[in-house]
């Protein structure tokens, strides 16, 4: 096997990476904090990319396309988070909220419920929206060119924003108020409470970092596929939840690596098993299971405590 | 007229009446009148609820009185049906479906309604006990009598299977492997060209037959004819009624009980002594065999399956149908599945908003009644079960007297 | 007990006469329907919505011209681009009986599914644009076709790569649905009659997003060119991450990209790609110009797409057999349509054979440039492609 070939594949996974962790950073914060699988987080990413091509279609005529691109993609960018926190700040004040408490079963069924209104919603209200869009180049489209390996302008962005948006995560959750207040929570929440934190104003802040970064995602992935569809939160959404039940669920460092790990192996195995390029969408799934049987803690281990 | 006759004929009634209604519902093309049919009947509904104190009381003490016949005259009653739409077959189509899906929806029920083990990938099992079926009549010309058992033995092997990583994990992660297992399900169908046919589908399935006669061919009553989709609709009925006696009888015995006991409390109920692995072994089997005679009957029926008709948002549908009548409730999830059948049907103007509206029943269900539309009675166990499981339904059924007393 | 009694009775004879105004609605006016059944919601809505538009525009002008003894109708019903919806909407159509003639279909696999249920119920079916060759193969009366087979347009294919192409080594790959897989097997076996080596032969997942992986392997294979059997959008994903990755080769495919669709999410990187499209430009051929005037005076929301002249077709074949047909029932409906000759259409002259299969053929090579489809011999790529 080529060298290069091997080398080609690490990059591609790596991009493929960084946006399935984005994803699974979201659903790890609401796990820690409120013990919750949001089913609906999926759909967050793909709003996040809708909210970013109809922000891209401002600019559209105005030439700042080709003159500008970092500004217009910094602009895309803020407003899609932006969206989409606060479409994830809504559905937990509106939906979550009042549901909390309730058996796990109940909490599973009503994100699952709240991903298809976002879903349906954005194919009905969006025009044409049961058609794949065209997004629309946010990039130069230049590349890198290496003893036969391409490194593309477009995955540097994509590889380097992930990990910025880890790293300010890292400083959020570490060195601000807000951030100790949240793993005060995801540690304890009565004690957190009893030490006067406003919880519900932690959980709903968590919401909207969460959705923010799996917004960023979305916009990441419809600028480097140029494609976007309604329906394309679903397997995001599966596939963030298994990368962060892989690296752990609740813990960030653990979603980060399981999202990176989920890259390679869908890469990997579409590129060196013989006819699995087919199954690059099913390979996560079966190692999730595999996870889910042998180490159900994941890589780092998650919080687990069992009332009894 | 004594009592007795006088609660028997308002039974046949109240029966005919809301026969009529749906009759009448289902045949009106448009959209005002057929609101205004459903409109008048509400209203008459809580006009008379609010006219007569505690009539809607009086009228359950009725059918409860007279269990059997409201039960038969209702049966009678459906059998009527096809007479009504002979020279529109849609319609019997869609009761097949409305069948097919309560099927269904018991055999999740089982699952997710009593035992608690949450499940987003049953349409898989629809599939394999409609593949099942495919392939053995396509491939191996089996009679459709002999694969319907075996479907169902294939499907309840795979609820087994899926069961299995289901022991080890719980609640989300449980959600998340029968969403996988779906998924998995799905793709083999694709995959495995050979045997499935792959996205192309399986084809030419052979119909049922008795001896010569095919359930193809209309059915010749010697006054009138009714059309071929006549002889799945009373295949369906039968199947119903058997699924809806078993689902009862399963979830009144001693083994119901353990499943909700499982459900309300897993570490609980293992103190207790229940056996975890087997009692949510059976609980994956036994719901999984409802999905595979379903699937196996689907296929005859139409002829041709192909992975589309399997897939999540079917898992969802079933889903939200037991969320809307009332999980645990078994005439709440007949009743959710006739429902989210025939609406979606009647306004199929309305294609688009259809996967939108089921979403929108599970959040509001949800926020607002989650006990669903006929919820969950409370168990009337009173006291003793038969420990050794003998004689079991005599039992309930004694325990249901008992508890008449109490009421 | 009484009184309830009595309520209910009232309810009864309030019900009755409703279920009954209701069953019985006999038709006054005698009108007659045509079917149409096609992905009015879904992946190829875009497609099915053009299809409808041409259509509707037949019957219109039907109407309009006023000959037939009847009123005309289309009923027009979703499959989705879903074999199982597909089934149900062809029971919800043969079951009425005014129903005369169905125009059928833009995914093969729908017209798979659903060619024994016309059978079944004698519905005589138009097959607008759905080409696998399996479809007329059963020799029912009922399915005629008036698209070419994908077999006719993947030999043309396989020749044009390896004869006018001279390619030796290609990478074939496939979306493993029927349609995809069954184009890419046809287009190889004939590519290898004439000499070609396949490098490999590779599925991917509708749906899909990332080829990456794939494409990284098979350009290690080093192909001169890359057949791709599938539709628009992963098509357009594919020939970008080609370009993206640098890969030299051509890009080739069938009739099903033949969309706006492609050009548009393939935007740049588009340019090059080929397909093979059934019929010429609508534009140059005789009947075009007045087709696409009408159905721009129609001022249909949606474009006619590539299909719409397939539908338009398929719905005056089957006006014109109602016609012949003298007494208006799906058999000798059936017969008419069996027996059209040289019918004069937008595609050309349509005949069908014994199976049904029209008997016109004009598969044309189709490029890229400037964001636009235009013949290969038109186009500046000629010199670059022909060898």
């Amino acid at each position: 096997m080529d060298f290069s070939v091997v080398i080609q594949q690490l990059i591609n996974a790596l991009t493929l990476g960084s946006m399935y962790s984005l994803v699974a950073v979201g659903f790890t914060l609401f796990f820690g904090v409120i013990d919750l699988i949001n089913f609906a987080h999926g759909e967050i990413y793909m709003l996040g990319a809708f909210v970013g091509l109809i922000t891209v279609g401002f600019f559209a005529g105005t030439g700042m396309l080709a003159s500008h691109f970092i500004l217009v993609l910094f602009i895309v960018l803020i407003v899609a988070m932006v969206v989409s926190g606060l479409a994830g700040a809504i559905i937990e004040r509106a939906i979550i909220r009042p549901m909390r408490g309730a058996s796990d079963l109940m909490m599973l069924l009503l994100t699952l419920g709240v991903s298809i209104i976002i879903r349906e919603g954005v194919m009905i209200f969006y025009p044409n929206g049961a058609n794949p869009q065209a997004f629309p180049d946010l990039f130069p489209g230049g590349s890198v060119n290496l003893m036969g390996i391409v490194l593309k302008y477009e995955q540097m962005f994509v590889i380097g924003f992930a990990l910025l948006m880890v790293l300010l995560l890292h400083v959020l959750v570490n060195k601000t108020k807000y951030g100790r207040y949240m793993l005060a929570i995801s540690q304890d929440r009565e004690a957190a409470m009893m030490m006067g934190i406003d919880i519900n104003k932690i959980i709903t802040f968590t919401f909207i970092v969460g959705s923010a970064l799996g917004a960023a995602g979305g916009v990441m992935n419809g600028m480097y596929y140029n494609i976007i569809k309604f329906n394309m939160g679903f397997l995001i959404g599966i596939k963030g939840f298994s990368a962060a039940v892989v690296g752990g669920l609740g813990n960030i460092y653990g979603a980060i690596v399981g999202g990176f790990l989920l890259g390679f192996l869908e890469m990997f195995a579409a590129a060196f098993i013989p006819g699995g390029s087919q199954y690059q969408d099913v390979i996560g799934f079966a190692i999730v299971i595999l996870f889910l049987v042998f180490k159900p803690s994941g890589i780092f281990n998650e919080k687990v405590y069992e009332k009894v | 007229m004594n009592r007795k006759t006088k609660d028997v004929l308002s039974i046949l009634l109240i029966e005919f009446i809301l026969f009529l209604g749906l009759l009448a519902v289902i045949s009106v093309e448009n959209y005002a009148i057929c609101g205004g049919i459903i409109l008048f009947f509400s209203v008459l509904v809580i006009y008379l609820k609010k006219k007569y104190m505690g009539l809607i009381e009086k009228i359950q003490a009725m059918f409860r009185d007279n269990k059997r016949i409201a039960k038969i005259s209702l049966v009678c009653l459906l059998m009527t049906f096809p007479f009504f739409q002979a020279n529109n077959p849609y319609w019997i189509q869609v009761a097949i479906m409305v069948g097919l899906y309560i099927i269904m929806a018991l055999g999740l029920n089982v699952m997710v309604g009593n035992a608690g083990l949450v499940c987003l990938g049953y349409a898989a099992f629809y599939a394999i006990g409609a593949y099942t079926y495919g392939i053995l009549a396509t491939k191996f010309g089996l009679s459709f009598w002999l694969c319907l058992p075996l479907s169902g033995l294939m499907v309840m092997i795979f609820g087994f299977i899926l069961g299995l990583p289901a022991l080890r994990v719980k609640g989300h992660y449980l959600a998340l492997v029968t969403i996988a297992f779906g998924l998995v399900v799905y793709q083999l169908t694709i995959n495995l060209e050979g045997l499935t046919g792959g996205t192309n589908g399986l084809m030419n399935i052979p119909a049922p037959n008795i001896g010569n006669y095919s359930f193809n061919m209309p059915l010749d009553l010697g006054f009138t004819r009714l059309p071929f989709h006549a002889n799945f609709y009373y295949l369906i009925l039968v199947l119903v009624c058997l699924s809806i006696i078993v689902a009862t009888r399963i979830s009144n015995s001693l083994t119901g009980l353990t499943w909700n006991a499982i459900r309300e409390d897993q570490l609980a109920a293992q103190c207790y002594g229940i056996n975890l692995t087997k009692n949510k072994l059976w609980a994956f089997a036994f719901g999984a065999l409802f999905g595979g005679i379903a699937g196996a009957v689907y296929a005859s029926m139409v002829g041709f399956i192909a992975p589309e008709n399997f897939t999540y948002s079917h898992s969802i549908l079933i889903l939200s149908m037991i969320l809307l009548g009332g999980i645990d409730s078994i005439p709440g999830v007949i009743f959710g599945a006739v429902l989210l059948t025939i609406v979606p049907e009647k306004f199929r103007a309305f294609a688009d908003y259809r996967v939108m509206f089921y979403g929108v029943v599970i959040v509001s269900i949800l926020l607002f009644k989650n006990d669903g539309l006929i919820s969950a009675h409370l168990r009337k166990y009173t006291s003793t079960w038969n420990l050794e499981g003998e004689n079991l339904e005599k039992n309930v059924e004694h325990q249901e007297n008992e508890a008449k007393i109490y009421t | 007990m009484k009184r309830k009694l009595l309520t209910l009775m009232l309810v009864l004879v309030l019900t009755v006469p409703m279920v009954l105004t209701g069953c019985g609605g006999e038709s006054q006016s005698q009108v007659v329907k045509i079917a149409f059944i096609a992905p009015i919601t879904g992946p190829n809505a875009a497609i099915g919505l053009g299809m409808r538009n041409s259509a509707e525009l037949a019957v219109k002008q039907a109407n309009d011209k006023g000959d037939l003894p009847f009123e005309l109708e289309l009923v027009p019903l979703d499959d989705a681009s879903d074999p199982a919806t597909a089934v149900n909407a062809v029971n919800k159509a043969a079951s009425d009986p005014d129903v005369l003639g169905a125009v059928a279909h833009f995914n093969s696999g729908c017209a798979l599914a659903t060619k024994d249920v016309f059978h079944k119920y004698g519905l005589p079916a138009v097959i607008a644009s759905a080409i696998n060759d399996k479809i007329t193969q059963d020799g029912y009366d009922e399915i005629t076709r008036v698209i070419s087979a994908s077999e006719i347009q993947n030999v043309y294919a396989g020749d044009v790569a390896t004869t006018k192409f001279g390619a030796k080594n290609i990478a074939v790959i496939h979306d493993q649905t029927d349609y995809g897989k069954t184009n890419a097997e046809q287009f190889i076996q004939k590519a290898q009659e004439n000499g070609a080596e396949m490098l490999s032969f590779d599925g991917i997942a509708v749906g899909q997003q990332d080829f990456s992986a794939l494409l990284t392997k098979i350009k290690a294979e080093d192909p001169e060119m890359i057949f791709f059997g599938g539709l628009a959008t992963e098509a357009a994903l594919i020939k970008r991450q080609m370009d993206e990755l640098k890969i030299p080769a051509i890009f080739m495919s069938d009739s099903g990209i033949h969309t706006k669709t492609f050009v548009d999410i393939a935007g740049e990187l588009g340019e090059g790609a080929l397909c093979h499209g059934l019929i010429s430009p609508i534009e140059d051929l005789p009947k075009g110009q007045e087709y696409i005037q009408a159905y721009e005076a129609a001022e249909f929301k949606e474009p006619h797409e590539a299909f719409g002249p397939f539908a338009y077709d398929a719905a005056n074949i089957i006006i014109e057999a109602l016609r012949d047909a003298g007494t208006p029932d799906r058999a000798s409906v059936t017969q008419a349509i069996r027996d059209t000759e040289d019918f004069d259409g937008v595609l050309g002259k349509t005949s069908f054979d014994e199976s049904g299969q029209t008997e016109l053929n004009s598969v044309i090579t189709y490029v890229v440039e400037d964001g636009k489809w235009i013949p290969l011999e038109k186009s500046s790529f000629k010199e670059q492609y022909i060898k």
